[in-house]
């Protein structure tokens, strides 16, 4: 699976550019870069998680999607103590999104907790289609 | 696109410089920037002055779009940012106040001096660290179900007082009295519940500390006097918000805002400035919830002052009251109030949003507890946790010039991965340490994140608000020992 993002600094919080073929991987890579900013790794490892959420988001566009989807994981991660490393897009339209998500618990995860995300913001928000038809999104994350 | 801020910029006074509303089409009102020449430089190179810029959309702003000279880049607004706006016919932005909803310090003095904590501190480091929860997703002690927990939301820093987490003095010198009467539990999400229930008398992470501390210099002997404070003194600063349940709340209220800018035809430079009327349904809920997460931030920062008083009457072997740990004051600097403000020779109400800026009302503003009524309002600003903390006083020119409104901190120069870069091979606790600074933190990273040189010089940040006679320097506090997430 590729795990196509990088992280970009801000003056007092953090960011993501990420890349994807498709929409829904950029949605992946997405998931994956936020927690390796949570983990300060991005060697998340999949195992057999035990904990699994159905996640059902809607937005007016993508852009909207993606912090809905996000800050949906971020919620799970802060109040069900988990390191979430598994994100499988079932379904992306435009504005409507349905998802599996699975991880493990922070207690019982190899990784420390680097640093909290207080929240995804709307602040230089951009996804879009490139010329080579794959996509690429921003998104800066409050810290 | 790199803005030349050079001939953007004019300067109006020594340190007060404009961005005029025809910079950018779409301005309605003037930005205003309080700094030094020095500030200045450093504030331009980054991209807080074009949100200055942002905010000066606003429909509604009134005034100027304002910063402080601790300004920096934010996400919308800028952290540092003060804009107020008609409750008639302006709006209400989340991003105005940010995630951390109430975020704010508060200030506790003692009788203690330093020949009497010295050779404790050791000791009284450890017990705050291991008793009060800090990091990241730290859980507290305090263990509340939904219905609590909107008591918490109602009544703030009253409902820890009520269940024993502090005196009933402590309620008057709390902005607002800890309580924003306008909260409504019922219109808070469960996903904002959820993230509460565990985290109340929590500190967190990021920049929010615990700091034991000396008064080391008194600038306006007659007003220090009055609030309790003198040269030598040992004093305790508290800094932090409400945790998860307001970024929450925050985010909940952003999504919504998201549509309402659709539906009232707002147009905006930046989507993090998301709002809607003041007076729209989606306006006032925002308020209420917002209300109900700095009534929380309230009974947070109560609770957690009242284990440091625990833990220096155990430390000490006597009571907090012996010790005399008394608030001098709390402050919020993340918020958006109603208030009655003068502006073109008359009196209306605005919604100040105050989003890294701290309140700064002067003598006799009818807020004021009677104790400070001749003074003004004490103005807390923490500085980095190598250098100084200050506590000034507000002013009747804060009320005419930045709706009662001044600078919050030292305000970041390095961004944390360049913080972390530069301290790579360095031992920051250590390098405190031999300044007699005793750090613990949860985190090594979060140490290099915060390292001094990671800010600007909070007391050149200071008197830029001193010599403007925006909020005039009282006492100045050094640190002895810090705990950090």
């Amino acid at each position: 699976m590729s795990k196509d993002y990088k992280v970009i600094e801000h003056m007092a919080d953090i960011g993501l550019q990420v890349f994807g073929e498709t929409k829904e991987k950029l949605f992946q890579n997405a998931a994956w870069g936020m927690f390796s900013i949570i983990t300060g790794s991005s060697a998340l490892y999949k195992n057999e998680n035990e904990n699994y959420w159905t996640i059902k988001c809607k937005g007016s566009n993508t852009e909207e999607l993606l912090v809905e989807w996000l800050s949906e994981l971020l919620y799970i991660h802060s109040t069900d103590f988990i390191i979430l490393n598994d994100f499988v897009i079932e379904r992306l339209t435009d504005n409507s999104l349905l998802a599996k998500t699975g991880g493990i618990k922070i207690k019982e995860s190899p990784f420390d907790i680097e640093k909290e995300i207080k929240a995804v913001t709307y602040h230089n928000l951009q996804v879009l289609k490139n010329k080579k038809g794959s996509w690429e999104a921003t998104v800066v994350f409050d810290i | 696109m790199k803005n030349n801020w050079g001939n953007i910029l004019r300067r109006i006074g020594s340190n007060i410089w404009e961005i005029p509303k025809e910079s950018y089409p779409g301005m309605r009102v003037n930005g205003r920037i309080y700094a030094s020449v020095n500030l200045i430089k450093q504030i331009m190179g980054d991209q807080s002055l074009k949100q200055v810029a942002n905010v000066a959309f606003l429909p509604g702003i009134v005034g100027h779009s304002l910063a402080m000279p601790d300004i920096h880049w934010g996400y919308g607004f800028p952290i540092g940012g003060v804009a107020a706006t008609g409750l008639e016919n302006g709006v209400i932005s989340p991003g105005g106040v940010g995630f951390d909803i109430n975020c704010g310090v508060r200030l506790i003095r003692s009788n203690l001096k330093f020949q009497d904590i010295k050779d404790k501190m050791p000791e009284i480091i450890e017990a705050l660290y291991k008793k009060i929860p800090s990091g990241v997703g730290s859980e507290g002690i305090i263990k509340l179900n939904s219905q609590e927990l909107k008591k918490v939301m109602s009544k703030g820093a009253q409902w820890a007082v009520e269940k024993g987490y502090g005196e009933k003095d402590d309620i008057a010198y709390t902005e607002e009295n800890g309580r924003m009467i306008q909260a409504n539990p019922d219109i808070v999400s469960k996903k904002a519940i959820q993230r509460g229930l565990f985290q109340l008398g929590t500190l967190g992470s990021g920049n929010h500390f615990l700091e034991i501390q000396l008064v080391d210099h008194i600038y306006q002997p007659e007003i220090a006097r009055q609030m309790g404070l003198e040269e030598g003194m040992v004093t305790i600063l508290i800094h932090t918000g409400s945790r998860g349940f307001g970024h929450q709340v925050c985010t909940d209220h952003l999504s919504v805002m998201q549509k309402a800018v659709q539906r009232y035809n707002i147009n905006l430079p930046d989507k993090q400035l998301a709002c809607a009327p003041v007076n729209s349904p989606e306006g006032e809920k925002y308020y209420q919830a917002m209300c109900c997460a700095a009534n929380f931030a309230w009974a947070n920062r109560q609770c957690i002052m009242h284990w440091t008083r625990e833990v220096f009457s155990k430390a000490f072997h006597i009571s907090s009251e012996r010790l005399e740990l008394k608030l001098i004051y709390d402050v919020a600097h993340n918020i958006a109030k109603k208030e009655l403000h003068h502006y073109n020779g008359r009196s209306v109400n605005l919604c100040v949003h105050r989003k890294g800026a701290t309140r700064a009302f002067p003598p006799q503003h009818p807020e004021l507890p009677l104790k400070y009524k001749d003074i003004g309002q004490p103005v807390l600003i923490p500085g980095d946790m190598g250098r100084f903390s200050f506590c000034s006083v507000g002013t009747k020119k804060a009320m005419n010039e930045t709706f009662g409104s001044t600078c919050h901190g030292a305000g970041r120069v390095m961004s944390r991965g360049e913080a972390k870069r530069e301290a790579k091979n360095r031992n920051i606790a250590a390098e405190l340490k031999e300044r007699n600074i005793l750090v613990k933190a949860r985190s090594k990273a979060t140490l290099a994140e915060e390292m001094s040189n990671a800010y600007k010089d909070v007391s050149e940040v200071v008197d830029v608000m001193d010599k403007s006679g925006i909020s005039g320097k009282v006492a100045r506090m050094r640190p002895l020992g810090v705990i950090k997430g």
